[in-house]
């Protein structure tokens, strides 16, 4: 939720090795961070803290899973990733290795995908190595009535392997 | 002038002679009781006590304050009231710890410190607050297996045991570790 961005981030864990000359904590063992209603599950989780706060925090799992309620009349936004990364201030996620992110039946899965939290926005990339793509489902009922019933067109496939979504089904394809 | 000095003589060595085998403290061992309460006084004590130690180039290491310092021979140990050690790394970084009470194990240069513990890491304000810690003066670590607390500006880390490396500024807490960073205000 918007007002998330305000709550204080709890996190528990098993173990934690803060670096104070460095200037960050790394938490190991059932890690479990909370900040309103998002919420990341991993196995290691690594804050980085300025003087003031903690402005960047890097999550690692196999996978890592976060999950966050964007907004009240919406369901709950499922990411996971191997490496979710946070960068609080700009109130973006980017998660890397065998991403995905699910809301509602819907589901973009690629090698790196950025949410923009604030403005609700979904960047899914696949790395040009490697012969994966994008993929992105949206069911039926996540579409408007008019193209449930006629207009079956299917969507642009992007040029450069990246496509955008809003959570909660439509595509931008580029 | 013969004759009075031979009685001085005579009676320097009756005094000798007495002093020889009377002792009026009694042999401890012959008394335990005694023995006992002497070992559980300090042997010398010292107020308002300042030490400081310096490494092989000239730079300060360390340094131990207290309000008091009894000495005890028996431990070779100093039992410490408000004892305030810094520990200095030699690039102008330093960290001071204080306690209401202390115990310093001078041979093995342990301090242990006990009731209202604090540490404090002097460049980032970060504050280590616990009832007991064992801080090796001569690796420059620090154990605490009781709860700590570590506070910078409003965050809050919690966990039921400890130890610090002070030289390279790391502080290991576990197990069941709690954290709380609030948002700094716009």
């Amino acid at each position: 939720l918007p007002e998330d961005r305000q709550e204080p981030i709890r996190i528990t864990a098993d173990k934690a090795v803060r670096d104070e000359k460095n200037g960050f904590t790394v938490y190991q063992g059932n890690v479990m961070m909370q900040q309103g209603t998002l919420r990341i599950d991993a196995t290691k989780v690594t804050v980085f803290h300025s003087d003031k706060e903690a402005d960047r925090i890097k999550a690692e799992g196999s996978p890592a899973h976060m999950r966050e309620q964007p907004q009240a009349d919406k369901g709950l936004m499922h990411a996971r990733a191997e490496v979710i990364e946070y960068f609080k201030a700009e109130e973006r996620v980017l998660l890397k290795r065998n991403a995905s992110v699910e809301q509602d039946g819907s589901r973009v899965a690629g090698d790196s995908i950025e949410y923009f939290i604030g403005q609700q926005l979904i960047r899914a990339d696949s790395s040009a190595s490697d012969s994966g793509r994008v993929e992105v489902v949206i069911p039926a009922s996540a579409l408007p009535n008019s193209q449930q019933n006629g207009d079956q067109s299917t969507p642009s496939t992007p040029s450069d392997n990246s496509a955008e979504e809003e959570p909660g089904g439509t595509t931008d394809g580029q | 002038m013969q004759r009075t000095a031979l009685p001085i003589a005579l009676a320097l060595f009756l005094v000798l002679l007495t002093s020889l085998y009377w002792n009026p403290g009694g042999d401890p061992a012959a008394d335990p009781a005694i023995a006992q309460r002497q070992m559980t006084l300090p042997r010398t004590y010292v107020e308002e006590v300042r030490s400081w130690q310096y490494a092989a180039n000239g730079n300060l290491k360390e340094v131990l304050e207290a309000d008091r310092a009894e000495y005890f021979t028996g431990k070779d140990a100093s039992e410490l009231t408000q004892p305030r050690f810094y520990s200095h790394d030699g690039n102008d970084r330093s960290w001071s710890a204080s306690a209401d009470e202390g115990t310093f194990r001078h041979r093995a240069g342990i301090l242990q410190l006990r009731r209202q513990v604090r540490l404090v890491n002097d460049q980032t304000g970060g504050t280590l607050a616990t009832q007991a810690m064992t801080l090796n003066t001569r690796k420059n670590t620090a154990i605490s297996r009781v709860p700590v607390t570590v506070t910078q500006n409003e965050s809050i880390l919690r966990a039921d045991g400890m130890t610090a490396d002070l030289n390279s500024e790391r502080i290991v807490m576990s197990p069941n570790v709690e954290t709380t960073y609030v948002q700094a205000r716009p």
